[in-house]
């Protein structure tokens, strides 16, 4: 039904616009300094805390503003709340000296003692923050939030480390394990805790809000402690989780705090408006205080998510700027030849999962082959066409050059035969495979192109495509009931840990079976490494490891792809598609005379 | 009539029950979890997620809980939607569908009553024929395609009235011509041949016999028993465009009833499916009660709660 929507309106539009103009419809800018942004979806909610996603997050960030801030074009930490900042040698200490003008909409300063309260109610597990994982890496934060322990040794006081020099948690079933002395065998680490444990006197250390690693030293410095070196934390301080939630309005109102009569921020604009399914607008915050630095009066998000819907409001001139990926396929090749259209490279990797404990995919002579034989080349090219790269690691980026990153999957049929036939599967024969991926996107299409090649390589094979809706299609993969699924993964901030770590033993992001406990040392050995060049590499021997193994099979790497009127001044293109309107402007002389699009 | 009504009213509850006691097992049975996105987050996470909705309790509390609360008129939390309750979203729903879909259907009577009317008395005029043909037109075009077609023409075209979109009354005149379209080709065709069942029957006669003023016999006598099939076809109708229409939401990019629905659904929101159905059944129950009473006061013919 849907489909039959956006073929039906394509065909119309692309035959109305025969000649092509240099901007795609209206140009003329809206009255006032006022910015609208198709945003894709609703946000679920405003509280920093309970926003799951981008779509929040695109708000939130403008609503609250964090000790750091994103560089509007390479989304680098620079000051925010916080002036100045200081860190240890070893990255596990970090001090922050908050600006003292800093004040929230109902004219309070903004101290230390907010971030406290800030993060110990992020991770409060009466928060049921989903993005609560992300504060993992302060000390004791992750103890706190899942509720397991930390062995103490009683005679000298200190917590029992792994080889890596991180403090020990279990579980509470764990801790029963060990105390019951009912152990099973398989469960070696375990096993080798009892016996550690047998030659002290121990005790279980529960813990709680006060013993997160996060303290005002006075009201404008904080200090936090980290788990183990953490060289990229300051990407973290930026994130919407991080940023200072008013405890005055929570206490007050509750789960209702994040009306627009209760709220109270701190970002450079305050919450006006929020209708579900219509709108959410924002105002300039005149308490805001960098207030004269932010250009816009108002920005409105819009929460349409029909793609053809988006961009008929778009040509009409009802939305200034899109986030990205809301452009339906059917009329990217037209929109690029407009100088609305901005893309750039996205921290999205598209893959497929394995799963590793079925016979053959067990085989990873069999992974192997049909990764050699999908052509990403012509996939990209032909299929996706907004630009997106033939991907040959998990990984999608070098990150600026910074990350040794690894590429080893390419295409070569010819190898793809042999290794195939090795494994006992010549041409094919006998191998049938289940291939599952979900409604929407291109996915369908992709699915059907990785099937047509290893058709062309493996003309015996069978592969059957299963399409399920998107709930179901989670629930499938989490239950491992696949053999191949796509998936596709976007980073939380910009590092490559964002994705590595997804793929641990002990990740519920890892559905593929697969366990490797050279990568898994590897992980962390480079978490526990504070020289930023040397943890680079580190992590670049981990995902060489994961390539060699291939429980997931890479096809590309994304790009962020959205339109943009041409009076719309500093929303970049950047690879998490963050736009702070802190940087952003409407600008009513400059735009070009003479482009008219109808 | 008024035992009648009372005994509807009563059969109602039970039936509201079994509506609700369904969709809150099926709901639960469709694979998923409310809060599973892409990227999965620590089972501990999962579990305070659960534990703050009272989802880790066994079915049947769960049931229970739900139930207590719809005696106190208290749909719970959306799952979706964490700020807000479920009685917030359906009222905020409602703002949305309720004047497009009362002022399509508004436009549909308007059109279709006259239009039916002289079709019953000039069947034989072309110029009736081709506007009948175009009102068939407009039920035969499925409204996916008819959306589209007016964006085109008046949005993208002529930039008379925006695309999509919802709050000012420029955003109301595309949907409700959408929507109305169907309907004024269904009401223009009832009429008609109630009408012309009607002018074909003995009373009629004896009336032009007496010499009563045409236009007198059309009115009082004609319309008033074509008007019944009309009415009757009205309840189900208008509870369906009160509920919301989901394609139109959708193409119009509208936030009413219809667009929350689907969202709860592909959402596994629960608690706001079930809000969204029950309210749902009500309306149906409640507008084909009204309709039923309204028969029963314009025709004779009809006692209500009388056997036979």
């Amino acid at each position: 039904m849907k489909r039959l929507v956006c073929i039906g309106v394509g065909l119309l539009l692309l035959g109305s616009c025969a000649h092509p103009a240099a901007y795609f419809g209206k140009i003329e800018p809206p009255e006032g300094a006022v910015l609208r942004v198709g945003n894709g979806a609703d946000p679920a909610s405003l509280d920093p805390h309970r926003a799951p996603g981008s779509v929040e997050e695109q708000i939130v960030i403008n609503l609250f503003e964090g000790l750091t801030e994103y560089d509007p074009v390479t989304l680098d930490p620079i000051p925010a709340v916080a002036e100045a900042w200081e860190v240890n040698e070893h990255a596990t200490r970090f001090r922050f000296r908050l600006r003292r003008t800093a004040r929230w909409s109902n004219g309070r300063p903004v101290t230390a003692w907010d971030f406290v309260y800030s993060w110990r109610r992020a991770l409060a597990p009466e928060t049921a923050s989903p993005n609560a994982y992300l504060l993992y890496y302060i000390k004791n934060a992750e103890a706190y939030n899942t509720g397991r322990v930390k062995v103490r040794d009683r005679r000298t006081g200190r917590f029992l480390t792994d080889v890596f020099g991180r403090e020990l948690m279990l579980t509470p079933d764990e801790l029963r394990r060990i105390r019951r002395e009912d152990v099973p065998s398989e469960a070696r680490h375990l096993q080798e805790l009892r016996r550690r444990l047998n030659d002290h006197p121990w005790e279980a250390v529960t813990l709680s809000a006060e013993d997160v690693g996060v303290r005002a030293l006075d009201d404008a410095t904080l200090e936090v402690e980290m788990e183990a070196p953490t060289a990229f934390f300051l990407k973290l301080t930026t994130l919407g989780v991080y940023r200072p939630v008013p405890r005055e309005a929570i206490e007050r109102y509750g789960r209702a705090w994040t009306r627009p009569e209760h709220i109270v921020s701190n970002g450079p604009f305050r919450l006006v408006e929020f209708t579900p399914g219509r709108r959410v607008v924002l105002e300039k915050n005149p308490l805001y205080w960098d207030a004269a630095r932010v250009r816009l009066q108002r920005a409105i998000f819009y929460p349409y998510d029909e793609a053809t819907t988006v961009l008929n409001l778009y040509k009409a001139g009802e939305l200034d700027v899109l986030v990205s990926g809301l452009l339906p396929p059917y009329a990217l090749r037209r929109l690029q030849q407009k100088r609305d259209y901005v893309s750039g490279p996205y921290l999205l990797s598209y893959f497929l999962l394995v799963n590793v404990r079925r016979p053959p995919l067990s085989d990873r002579r069999v992974r192997w082959a049909l990764a050699l034989s999908i052509d990403r080349e012509r996939l990209c090219r032909r299929l996706l066409a907004a630009g997106q790269q033939p991907s040959g690691a998990f990984t999608p980026s070098d990150f600026q050059g910074k990350y040794p990153r690894p590429s080893k999957v390419g295409y070569d049929p010819e190898r793809a035969r042999q290794l195939l036939a090795a494994a006992g599967y010549p041409e094919g024969r006998g191998l049938r495979l289940r291939f599952l991926y979900n409604t929407g996107a291109l996915h369908a299409q992709i699915a059907e192109a990785i099937q047509a090649d290893w058709r062309r390589t493996f003309p015996l094979i069978r592969v059957e495509l299963i399409n399920q809706e998107w709930q179901v299609y989670l629930n499938t993969v989490r239950l491992g009931d696949f053999d191949i699924a796509r998936r596709s993964f976007s980073a939380d901030f910009s590092d490559p840990t964002s994705f590595l770590d997804s793929m641990l033993s002990t990740s519920p992001n890892n559905p593929t079976g697969w366990a490797n406990p050279e990568y898994d040392r590897l992980i962390q050995q480079a978490n526990a490494t504070s020289d930023d060049h040397r943890r680079m590499a580190l992590l670049a021997r981990a995902e060489e490891v994961l390539l060699d193994d291939l429980p997931i099979i890479p096809i590309y790497s994304s790009v962020t792809n959205f339109l943009r009127k041409p009076y719309v001044r500093g929303w970049h293109a950047n690879v998490l598609d963050r736009h702070p309107l802190k940087f952003v402007a409407v600008e009513r002389e400059g735009t070009p005379p003479g482009f008219s699009g109808r | 009539m008024r035992g009648y009504i009372l005994r509807r009213i009563l059969l109602a509850i039970p039936l509201l029950w079994l509506i609700l006691t369904l969709t809150f097992f099926v709901v639960r049975w469709a694979p998923g979890k409310p809060f599973r996105r892409e990227r999965a987050v620590p089972a501990e996470i999962e579990a305070h997620l659960d534990r703050h909705y009272g989802l880790d309790k066994p079915w049947y509390v769960q049931y229970a809980n739900y139930m207590r609360g719809l005696v106190r008129l208290d749909f719970g939390p959306s799952y979706r939607y964490p700020d807000a309750t479920v009685g917030e979203i359906v009222r905020q729903g409602l703002r949305a569908s309720v004047p497009i879909g009362l002022a399509a259907y508004a436009l549909a009577l308007g059109l279709g009553l006259p239009l039916g009317v002289l079709a019953a008395l000039h069947p034989h005029s072309a110029w009736v024929r081709a506007v009948m043909g175009l009102a068939v037109l407009g039920v035969v075009t499925p409204n996916f395609v008819l959306g589209p077609l007016l964006v085109l023409l008046f949005s993208l075209t002529l930039y008379w009235f925006p695309p999509a979109g919802w709050g000012e009354a420029r955003h109301l005149v595309l949907p409700v011509l959408t929507l109305s379209a169907a309907y004024v080709a269904y009401i223009a065709r009832l009429t008609q041949s109630g009408v012309q069942q009607a002018l074909a029957q003995d009373y009629i006669r004896t009336a032009h016999a007496k010499g009563v003023h045409p236009r007198a016999i059309l009115l009082r006598h004609a319309l008033r028993p074509a008007l019944l099939s009309v009415l009757s076809f009205t309840g189900p109708s208008l509870a369906f465009l009160l509920a919301g229409t989901v394609v139109i939401e959708k193409i119009f990019a509208i936030p009413g009833l219809g667009h929350f629905f689907v969202q709860a659904a592909l959402n596994r929101d629960y608690t706001l499916i079930l809000g969204i159905v029950s309210f749902t059944a009500i309306a149906l129950i409640v507008l084909n009660l009204l309709v039923d009473i309204a028969i029963a006061l314009l025709d004779p013919r009809v006692a209500l709660g009388r056997e036979g």
